[in-house]
């Protein structure tokens, strides 16, 4: 059976005949439900001083790899919770899609 | 093999044991047939006789444990059905993404199959057995007076049921339960309605000595009948005072007809009426008419809602345990499993309810007032969607709420979960679920509990009541679209307000509990994402879903893209999921090895560039500029990040990106040495926001400095040609003369040469920047066309490979003279084609970090390559 995570979503739910700036559209909400899903699940992982640390650095403006070399540390498996979490998001947006539209 | 050890059964073994154990236990069947045969004896002998042997209580007694017994047998049927449909439900073989994975393996799915299969038929008797005849007459018999009869009607047994599914059998089965009790219901009014008489007689003093033993004793039959039809009910798993009460005071449940209509005798209790008192002794009152023979019942004008049913629930347990009583839902029919008709109006668009017909009975007294057609449809479409829209609301409205507690319920399910007891997280510790399910293994999950299930139920049901108000919403603006486009909007739009918001508030739920500093942090981090430029978050989370596929790209494209730059940045942004996969596709199914030695050559060909940071700099025009003379000086390193900037821009792909995240970045140059003689129709397309496309039409036939142009999609590009060659019908051959008028004329040109080629050269031309058709006319009449590339491109169609070149244009004094394209060689064309585009994939790379821009063909060739793995 193909794994969820090389299921394309916009194929799989036919929204690929969409105008393309629809797509575009759907795709930025989209892709703010998912970030800020990962983001919250990041944040839980850290602990409390480095949640204060991270704090810090972002009230001083660092650069996105200051961000990066930060979360790598604290969470060595942030590409695992990436990874769930859009399988999360790509596995109830098919399981409704197969229960309201293709039933 | 003779050493291969029996396979210890496993638990679900034992599951499907207990199902295949319950129809093999005949031993109720059997007590069942004596204690017919014994109530048939006692029929036979004369009343004198039976009362010698057995007092009216111990009958009746006999009555109550045979009541008992075919409880038991029908519950038992009722549970195997449950099971049944259950295990056939599983072997629909749900998908793996569902949260309730089935308990049931694949293997064992298949022993379960066989194994249901040829108890199928045993089933099927056992609860066909009970479903089946109906026979009022006797059940009124049954119920009016003695237990044998009712052990009787109990006993009738079916004949086999013919094979039909399970369902379906359940289904009917259910019906007609409905049916019965209802005909309970109504006999119990009647008796009710008698014991008042005959009472009221007794107490008038008007009957004396035997009559009033008579009366009594048929007071008692009365009253036992409603004992036994309550102990009917029961038999039904339903209550009859609630069935009462449903019924309310007019409303009758539905449609029982079919049962009404098996027993045409239906005149009820014909045998035995209460005696009369003595003649001789006293002045005969007047007896209590006959009963009234029970009418079929009518269908009820407006749904009711009927009792809880049993709900055939897929994940519920194998063995359930008594469950409490199901809330009164108002916007779930349990009778059918289905959407409440209230609210099911028009779920079907051509099977419109009340509200729906209102609105075309309305309609139909327009019409015969005589209003005109056209309003009378306006009107009544209008009307339609204003019924949709505000059933949409309220959908939404439900929506919310179910979707609240749902959360509420799953987040209270994790949170126990966390807090259960040590002993049983060491228990799952020995389990070792964690590695099993790692390894790939199905692991059974806790029973949910039945608040959680009762949430999800009621969400589904609100999740579909919100597709249906959807679906038919939409159906009725986008009348006439293709079905495909209609899906995909429906498909959006569940997308956006279910699941995306299912996910979000799942998610929510649980960062709840994040204290200030922590919710703080995560608005920081949100606020970073959402500066980002639009094409930057619409590229990246194209990638997250999409398996790595941009909208409209290759997935090369997309993975090299990510890969030597954006992904940095994402990486940086805790998303290296991204990165990752892009990195895979983009090399291949390398060893670790060669991907890393790949991606390390990447890396130092797409060196960084500098203080230009991609997503911040394209925001506006004035960036862009600034972020395009950056890379100008910055030379062959920012190739690729560049090219972001173009994909985004969506300059040149074929029916790739559009408009709307590209309109600032379009740039307004002119390309030299583009002056045409002027015998030519130029046509040219322009830019316009405020039309459906984005692209607006002019024509002119004057040759006019040519502009770089943004994309333009192909119905307007056929839409132009059209106008033009209708501007300029004459000049093409049109002959007013002919009957026909100019637009028709070019419409039906258009349809010979240009609609029937999906993709041919005249398409495929006009829908990228800078080129233009040139239509001249023919000296023996009609016209010929041909593409003019711009942006020093140009494509020629071979006759003898019947393909289409493109060739590399020079500037200057001497522009070589394009080879043109008849119009009706296009017809040849069976689908425009680049063979050869004279590039290596540095150069493309090098002109775009050179020209500030690519040309179709190289963005096109760039991203054949990649897919091809031909690149170096």
């Amino acid at each position: 059976m193909k794994k969820i995570a090389d299921i394309n979503l916009l194929k799989s739910l036919g929204l690929d005949a969409l105008p393309v700036a629809d797509q575009e559209a759907m795709l930025l909400q989209i892709g703010d439900v998912i970030y800020e899903s990962i983001i919250s699940r990041v944040l839980g992982e850290l602990k409390s001083k480095e949640k204060t640390d991270l704090d810090y650095m972002l009230t001083h403006n660092p650069t996105p790899e200051q961000i990066g070399e930060f979360m790598s540390e604290k969470v060595p498996h942030i590409d695992q919770i990436a990874t769930e979490e859009i399988e999360a998001f790509k596995s109830i947006a098919l399981k409704n899609h197969r229960k309201l539209v293709t039933a | 093999m003779s050493n291969e050890q029996p396979r210890k059964p496993k638990k679900k073994d034992v599951h499907i044991a207990d199902l295949v154990a319950r129809f093999d236990n005949q031993d109720h069947m059997e007590e069942e047939n004596e204690r017919m045969e014994r109530f048939r004896k006692l029929e036979k002998k004369p009343s004198k006789a039976s009362k010698e042997t057995k007092t009216q209580e111990e009958y009746l007694d006999d009555l109550g444990r045979g009541l008992e017994k075919t409880k038991k047998i029908s519950a038992n049927a009722n549970e195997a059905i449950r099971d049944i449909h259950m295990a056939f439900k599983k072997m629909k073989f749900e998908d793996e993404t569902e949260d309730n994975a089935p308990i049931i393996d694949p293997d064992d799915l298949e022993k379960a199959s066989i194994e249901i299969k040829e108890k199928n038929t045993k089933a099927r008797e056992l609860f066909d057995d009970f479903k089946k005849p109906i026979n009022f007459t006797q059940i009124d018999k049954a119920m009016r007076f003695e237990g044998s009869r009712n052990a009787k009607f109990i006993g009738n047994r079916a004949t086999p049921p013919a094979a039909e599914p399970v369902e379906t059998v359940v289904d009917e089965w259910e019906e007609k339960r409905l049916g019965m009790l209802l005909h309970l219901s109504d006999y119990i009014k009647r008796e009710e309605e008698y014991i008042s008489r005959a009472q009221g007689l007794i107490d008038s003093d008007k009957v004396i000595g035997t009559s009033v033993t008579k009366l009594e004793e048929a007071i008692r039959d009365s009253k036992n009948g409603i004992v036994s039809s309550a102990r009917l009910a029961e038999i039904t798993e339903m209550d009859a005072s609630e069935y009462k009460s449903w019924l309310g005071e007019d409303n009758s449940p539905k449609d029982p007809e079919p049962v009404i209509e098996q027993a045409p005798a239906a005149e009820p209790a014909p045998a035995e009426p209460p005696p009369l008192p003595d003649p001789a002794l006293v002045e005969p009152p007047p007896l209590p008419p006959p009963l009234p023979k029970p009418k079929p019942q009518k269908s009820p004008k407006k749904p009711v809602e009927p009792p809880p049913l049993p709900v055939f629930d897929e994940y519920a347990n194998p063995n359930p345990k008594p469950q409490p009583k199901k809330v009164k839902n108002e916007y779930f029919d349990p009778y059918t499993d289905v959407l409440n008709p209230q609210w099911k109006v028009g779920g079907d668009w051509e099977k419109k309810g009340e509200a729906a017909e209102a609105i075309h009975k309305a309609a139909a007294d327009l019409r015969k007032n005589g209003v005109e057609e056209d309003k009378v449809k306006a009107i009544e479409k209008r009307e339609e969607e204003k019924m949709w829209v505000q059933e949409k609301e309220e959908a939404q409205k439900m929506l919310d709420d179910a979707r609240a507690r749902f959360v509420a319920e799953h987040q209270a399910g994790e949170k126990a979960h966390k807090e259960r007891p040590r002993l049983e997280k060491l228990k799952d510790m020995l389990k070792l679920t964690g590695l099993r399910r790692s390894l790939g293994f199905k692991v059974k999950e806790k029973e949910p509990t039945n608040e959680f299930k009762s949430a999800r139920k009621e969400y589904d049901i609100a999740k579909k009541r919100f597709q249906n108000a959807e679906s038919n919403l939409i159906r009725g603006r986008e009348e006439g679209k293709p079905e495909k486009e209609i899906q995909a909007q429906i498909a959006k739009e569940l997308l956006l307000n279910v699941s995306a918001r299912e996910y979000s508030e799942l998610a929510k739920a649980r960062v709840e509990n994040l204290t200030p500093t922590e919710k703080g942090s995560v608005r920081k981090l949100l606020d970073r994402y959402r500066r980002m430029s639009p094409g930057t978050k619409v590229i990246l989370t194209s990638t997250l879903i999409t398996g790595v596929t941009l909208v409209g790209f290759g997935p090369a494209v997309a993975a090299g893209v990510f890969t030597a730059s954006v992904g940095r940045k994402f990486l940086a942004l805790g998303l290296s999921t991204a990165t990752t996969a892009a990195t895979k596709v983009w090399l291949g199914n390398k060893n670790e090895k060669a991907r890393i030695e790949k991606l390390t050559q990447a890396e130092e060909s797409y060196s960084p560039i500098g203080d230009i940071n991609t997503y911040d700099t394209i925001e506006n025009e004035a960036e862009t500029k600034r972020f395009k003379a950056a890379l100008l000086s910055a030379g062959a390193g920012a190739a690729v990040a560049l090219l972001i900037t173009l994909t985004v821009r969506a300059e040149g792909l074929d029916d790739a990106l559009s408009k709307s995240v590209t309109d600032k970045f379009i740039p307004d140059e002119k390309i030299p040495g583009d002056v045409m003689p002027k015998a030519r129709i130029d046509m040219r397309l322009e830019r316009d926001n405020t039309s459906d496309t984005g692209a607006k039409p002019v024509f002119t036939n004057e040759i006019k400095d040519f502009k770089v142009h943004g994309k333009v999609v192909s119905d307007s590009a056929e839409l132009s040609l059209r106008k033009t060659l209708e501007g300029n019908a004459e000049k093409f051959g049109w002959k007013p003369e002919s009957g026909m008028t100019a637009s028709k004329w070019s419409e039906i040109e258009m349809d010979k040469f240009a609609k029937t080629e999906e993709g041919a050269m005249i398409r495929y031309a006009q829908t990228h920047d800078g080129n233009r058709i040139v239509a001249e006319v023919k000296p023996e009449g009609g016209f010929t066309a041909r593409v003019e590339a711009g942006e020093g491109k140009m494509y020629t169609f071979d006759k003898k490979f019947e393909k289409l070149f493109a060739e590399k244009k020079t500037f200057g004094p001497d522009v070589p003279a394009v080879k043109s394209v008849a119009w009706n060689e296009l017809n040849k064309i069976p689908k425009a084609k680049l063979l050869d585009t004279k590039f290596s994939v540095p150069e493309i790379i090098r002109e775009y970090a050179l020209r500030g821009k690519a040309t179709p063909t190289q963005v096109r060739a760039f991203r054949d390559l990649v897919i091809n793995k031909k690149i170096v």
